[in-house]
């Protein structure tokens, strides 16, 4: 890719895109017709495909049902395992993008995606319905979090919030214009030590909710930049990650103190988990992973191949997911 | 009957040509010495003549395709310098300033080589290589080697660090950092002269650039002669290949010299004119290895292999020289068949520039098999007229005269037979086959002006030193054969026949059954018409082990509407499309254009692999893809085209069926309702595909059409179904034991072996039919019963026959030596058929016609059938 044409363009420039195309483009057949043409038909689904490679494609979130590992990514790919080692892909109705799971329990969980899909799963994982699938606004959900069977949170790009009260049969919006007015992508939702919610988001954005997500309050973290992820710390406290190896601690988050960790390197962290021992692993673009003391130093381990999105603890061993499928390593 | 009507037109055959030829002999002689002139005239102006469309079967419908898009998609005359570090097992990388040294300096070297698109070198050290970071104010970027590069530590570590962040790992530098590549690509055409690019010439100046680092040494060329503005003594050009061969004093040598206006002045002198002085190389760098691929290379190395072979002609004549000396016991008489076989192949060369073709490397070996054919019926001919000098004490003109007589029409007929059996290698739809069939007809007819008219004339000049001698030699010789064919002849004894049949059939269905495994296509790794063990092909396994870089790639093109690159729709079925690809057994990786939109997509996106996705809003795929020119031949210039990539673990047919299966099975399931058209098929596999499917659909047509005719020659000269079994059983019995070789020795039906089987039988079927045209006369005319008859066609023949197959096999066996594969191929399978279809005609044509040839009812005459053969 040239690099210097790259550089010129903002990193919001996405958005922009479709600007782009109406004063013009370097390119020519970006004088495209699409606009021009009849709307087409609704897109219907189309189930996932049982690939061989699966494990070792794109995947972007894992979780545990229970004794189940249940890791989900690129074209709608689902893969359950027991031992971290064979991981079987099973059937899933549709083939975008899932980017995170969460479960309630060992049986019921969500799986969310691009075009807003929703997925649900009443059986650990095995077998998945389609709740919400909206092709037509292109809007992905980047992540998912279970409270119980029944309730449920969604938060995605633009300032997507949606939530269920009834294990799914309807998804509403959430109410928090503080929070969502500005458009920008949210990134992470996670529960607190103290059970209030908290979320995180493009250049800099938090939020938190004491009521499980009734009302919001807006936040300040002393950086500008995307953060991808947030982990609780202590009672009131979390630990955020971003882009190029931003990660900041806080006590509290309500009051606005946030300290920096070096964690030496400068790629963006995407996913992390906390470990039974109290420490915080997180990992990143080109295969990083850094191991976080709760008094905030950070440990380096050796890098895995490919970036990472998302990683569980499951007894002595990492479980990783990321660019290249499913990893294994043990916890340093 | 038959003997009616084969000798009614053999006599007004020979009583019409016999006066014309040997009538006033030196008037034949000048007529043809005058021809033959012409002929090397001719001869001398042939060109060696490489031609890539030639090797396709045009008619295919994957070459329709490929045809289609050749000119579309720019960028895929590639050449790849990969230099490795010799020494990479004891952990050292590429960060070490010896080695960015030799690096740079190969990038430069590249750079400046003639013919190089200078604006696609690409290596870490050129400018065109950045990395890219997302920071929070956006994307950042840099070179990889910084502007203020020195070989320092510190330096080194931030260009560790920005390979890591350019992503040019496995492409640019070694998976294991242990080596860097330099990409280059050539340009078709010169843009100053419009000339076209000199492919020979360009793959001796991409070898000259890996002399510059693995030599020690380096060559200068010293004038011995002022030229233009440079004196005596003066260094004119500086090489990294040793050019001091033999013929080196005849080479052209070209240099540029700057004149006092400061203008280039290019020189052209032979090698004869400079001295060559051999200094040390201060680029050499011992600890590394220069690994190339491309298709200049390639073609590089094939014609230089070519040019090899023409120097195995010298050793396969004086093979034949050998052979033909120890029959004849004459090492004179010995020359007259082999420079009439020389004469033949000379013809034939001449008659190739005549009707205006050049010789491929492909064709080279046809003039082998021309001096191969015309050495064997040079060999019958010299084998009867000595047989009449010394059993019947005949002079050399009257011997001449009968043999003549004799041999004529069967020899005209074995000829028209194996010019009936090249012509079924037309049907096979490949252009270069093609030109072999029509060369190797060209060769017979040579060989029938060569053989039946000026050797008989000129051995009608042959003195004997001294006949009595010379008749001992041959008596005594005889006669060491004698027990053994008469040990033969057993053989047409009908319980032995009955057991050699037996024997024939039992090994003809294990043969059959072993043959069951005989693969369609190349079953080797690399590029096919090389060996596996070449230079190239080490090179070629080098590089895709420590790059992540493949070489056998089937293009499957994606059809669709105009702008296919920023409708989703699109874009999502090619990308489904490649995913079940990357899926398919025998699939290594695929890239296609909306694998990379999602990477750049995803590079918009803060990397965030979340976002690695394909957009469905039309802006952002625009934003996605504007990156990629059609240069990068991921699309053409309207993006109604987009090829998907297959890189294939290997090119062998079972891996290529499968793939090929699984693109259909797709395009089956997506119906006609798809926005998306995939077409098959381009890319090297891709041409293999169809390639291997021409031929799998070609064999059975060829081989029936190659027998029918063989037959309806066979039949044709002796009128009888025995004689047509007799000759025609043993040959494809023959074929059929070459197919079990075939499967040991893994070499599978292709382009070089499928005309193999045309060539062995169209020559086999000459064997057969002079045995039994003499076993036959022997039966029938001069009713002898067949053991003794059989007898006697070996002590005519025998010797013939054995001397025949060693020669043809002589003539053959050198290609063994070749550099190129699918001459060693042909080289394999001939030798072995030459000599097999000797042993089946001595051995199973006397035990078909144990049972088949009877002998004439005592009632019947024989006329004058056999003028020729005096009692």
């Amino acid at each position: 890719m040239n690099a210097r044409t790259m550089t010129t363009m903002l990193r919001n420039l996405l958005r922009a895109a479709t600007l782009v195309v109406l004063i013009g483009s370097p390119t020519a057949w970006a004088q495209d017709e699409a606009g021009s043409e009849a709307p087409a038909a609704p897109i219907a689904p189309r189930p996932a495909e049982i690939a061989r490679l699966s494990a070792q494609n794109l995947l972007l979130g894992v979780t545990c049902a229970g004794d189940t590992l249940v890791a989900v990514g690129d074209r709608g790919n689902i893969l359950l395992s027991t031992d971290g080692k064979t991981w079987k892909q099973v059937p899933v109705p549709v083939n975008v993008t899932l980017t995170a799971v969460a479960f309630a329990d060992p049986k019921n969980g969500w799986a969310v995606g691009h075009d807003a899909t929703i997925l649900h799963t009443v059986d650990g994982g095995n077998t998945w319905t389609l709740q919400q699938f909206k092709p037509e606004k292109g809007e992905p959900l980047l992540n998912v979090m279970a409270v119980d069977a029944q309730h449920a949170y969604g938060v995605g790009a633009y300032g997507m919030f949606v939530q269920t009260a009834d294990g799914g049969a309807t998804w509403t919006e959430v109410v928090a214009p503080a929070i969502r007015d500005d458009g920008l992508h949210l990134n992470s939702l996670v529960r607190l030590g103290d059970g209030s919610l908290f979320l995180v988001g493009e250049t800099g954005l938090a939020g938190v909710s004491a009521d499980n997500g009734t009302t919001w309050e807006r936040l300040t973290v002393p950086y500008e930049g995307s953060l991808f992820g947030a982990l609780p710390r202590g009672a009131k406290g979390a630990l955020v990650f971003g882009l190029r190896g931003n990660v900041l601690i806080s006590d509290d988050v309500r009051t606005g103190t946030w300290t920096p960790v070096d964690i030496d390197s400068v790629q963006s962290m995407f996913g992390g988990t906390v470990l039974p021992d109290g420490r915080t692993v997180l990992v990143g673009a080109d295969g990083v992973i850094v191991y976080i003391a709760p008094d905030g130093v950070a440990t380096g381990a050796p890098p895995a191949a490919g970036s990472l999105s998302g990683v569980v603890a499951v007894a002595d061993q990492l479980q990783i997911v990321g660019e290249t499928g499913v990893a294994r390593l043990p916890i340093k | 009957m038959h003997g009616d009507a084969r000798g009614a037109f053999s006599q007004l055959f020979i009583r019409w040509t016999e006066p014309i030829v040997f009538g006033r002999r030196p008037r034949t002689l000048i007529v043809l010495f005058l021809m033959t002139l012409l002929m090397g005239w001719q001869a001398s102006q042939l060109k060696l003549d490489t031609g890539f469309e030639k090797q396709l079967p045009l008619g295919h419908p994957y070459i329709q395709v490929f045809k289609q898009y050749q000119q579309q998609f720019g960028g895929a005359n590639l050449v790849l310098f990969a230099l490795v570090r010799k020494d990479q097992d004891s952990g050292k990388d590429i960060y070490e300033p010896k080695f960015m040294a030799t690096l740079k300096s190969l990038t430069n070297a590249v750079f400046f080589t003639p013919g190089m698109d200078r604006t696609r070198v690409s290596s870490i050290f050129t400018p065109d290589v950045r990395y890219v970071e997302v920071r929070e104010e956006g994307l950042y970027g840099g070179n990889v080697i910084p502007a203020d590069y020195a070989p320092t530590d510190e330096m080194l570590a931030r260009v560790r660090s920005n390979v890591t962040k350019a992503k040019v790992l496995g492409r640019l530098v070694a998976n294991d950092m242990s080596g860097a590549m330099v990409f280059s690509e050539l340009l078709e055409q010169n843009p100053v002269t419009g000339q076209k690019l000199d492919y020979v010439k360009t793959a001796a100046l991409i070898e000259d650039v890996r002399q510059r680092f693995i030599n020690p040494k380096m060559f200068q060329y010293k004038l011995k002669a002022d030229t233009g503005p440079l004196k005596a003594g003066e260094v004119a050009k500086t090489g990294y290949s040793d050019p001091r061969r033999w013929n080196f004093r005849f080479q052209h040598v070209e240099f540029t010299a700057t004149n006092e206006n400061g203008d280039k002045e290019q020189h052209t002198l032979r090698g004869g004119d400079f001295e060559v002085v051999e200094v040390d190389n201060p680029d050499y760098n011992p600890d590394i290895d220069v690994h190339i691929v491309g298709f200049a290379k390639v073609v590089g190395d094939i014609a230089n292999a070519s040019f090899e072979v023409v120097s195995f002609f010298a050793l396969t004549i004086f093979l034949v020289w050998v052979i033909l000396w120890w029959y004849t016991g004459s090492g004179l008489i010995a020359l007259l068949p082999l420079s009439c076989g020389i004469l033949a192949v000379v013809w034939e060369l001449g008659i190739l520039h005549l009707f205006g073709y050049g010789l491929d490397p492909f064709a080279i070996l046809v003039p082998f098999l021309v001096l191969a054919i015309s050495v064997s019926h040079g060999i019958q001919i010299t084998s009867f007229w000595l047989y009449e000098v010394a059993d019947h004490g005949l002079n050399s003109l009257d011997a001449s005269r009968a043999t003549y007589r004799r041999l004529v029409i069967p020899g005209i007929t074995a000829l028209l037979t194996n010019v009936v059996g090249f012509g079924t290698i037309l049907l096979i739809p490949i252009g270069i086959v093609q030109e072999m069939a029509v060369n190797a007809m060209f060769g017979l007819v040579a060989v029938i002006v060569c053989k039946k008219i000026l050797l008989p004339c000129l051995l009608s000049y042959a003195r004997l030193g001294n006949p009595e001698k010379f008749r001992e030699h041959q008596r005594r010789r005889d006669a060491a054969f004698e027990p053994v064919w008469r040990m033969v002849s057993l053989i047409t004894l009908k319980p032995v026949a009955a057991v050699v049949l037996v024997i024939s059939v039992a090994s003809w269905g294990w043969a059959e059954w072993v043959s069951k495994d005989l693969k369609i296509g190349e079953l080797h790794d690399g590029v096919p018409e090389l060996r596996p063990e070449s230079r190239y092909n080490r090179d070629s396994a080098k590089i895709v082990s420590e790059f992540s870089i493949g070489v056998d790639v089937i293009k499957v093109i994606a059809q669709n509407k105009a702008d296919g690159c920023i409708d989703h729709r699109v874009m999502e079925t090619i990308d489904r499309f490649a995913w079940r690809m990357q899926n398919t057994a025998g699939v290594q990786s695929t890239l296609s254009m909306p694998q990379v939109a999602k990477i750049v997509y995803n590079a918009f996106s803060e990397g965030n692999p979340k976002f690695m996705v394909l957009p469905r809003e039309s802006g952002a795929l625009v934003l996605a893809g504007q990156q990629f020119p059609t240069s990068s031949g991921l699309l053409n210039s309207d993006c109604s085209a987009m090829p998907v990539f297959v890189f294939t673990a290997d090119h062998k047919a079972e891996t290529i069926d499968h793939v090929i299966a699984a693109v259909q099975k797709f395009i089956d399931e997506e119906g006609e309702a798809s926005p998306v058209k995939f077409a098959l098929a381009t890319g090297n596999v891709g041409v293999m595909a169809a390639t291997n499917d021409v031929i799998e659909e070609t064999e059975r047509t060829v081989l029936f059409w190659l027998y029918l005719c063989i037959a309806i020659c066979v039949y044709a000269s002796f009128r009888s179904i025995a004689g047509l079994v007799c000759v025609l059983v043993p040959l494809a019995l023959v074929s059929v034991f070459t197919y079990a070789v075939m499967v040991f020795l893994d070499i599978g039906v292709k382009v070089s072996t499928l005309p193999v089987a045309a060539f062995a039988a169209g020559i086999g079927v000459d064997y057969g039919i002079y045995i039994y045209s003499v076993l036959e006369e022997c039966v029938m005319e001069r009713k002898m019963t067949l053991r003794k008859a059989y007898e006697q066609t070996l002590h005519q023949t025998g010797k013939a026959v054995i001397v025949t197959a060693l020669a043809l096999a002589a003539s053959v066996c050198t290609w063994l030596l070749s550099g190129l594969q699918f001459q060693v191929d042909m080289g394999i399978l001939l030798t072995i058929m030459f000599l097999a279809n000797a042993g089946a005609a001595v051995i199973l044509l006397p035990a078909f016609a144990a049972f088949l040839l009877k002998p004439p009812a005592p009632g019947s005459t024989t006329e004058e059938a056999v003028p020729a053969v005096t009692a």
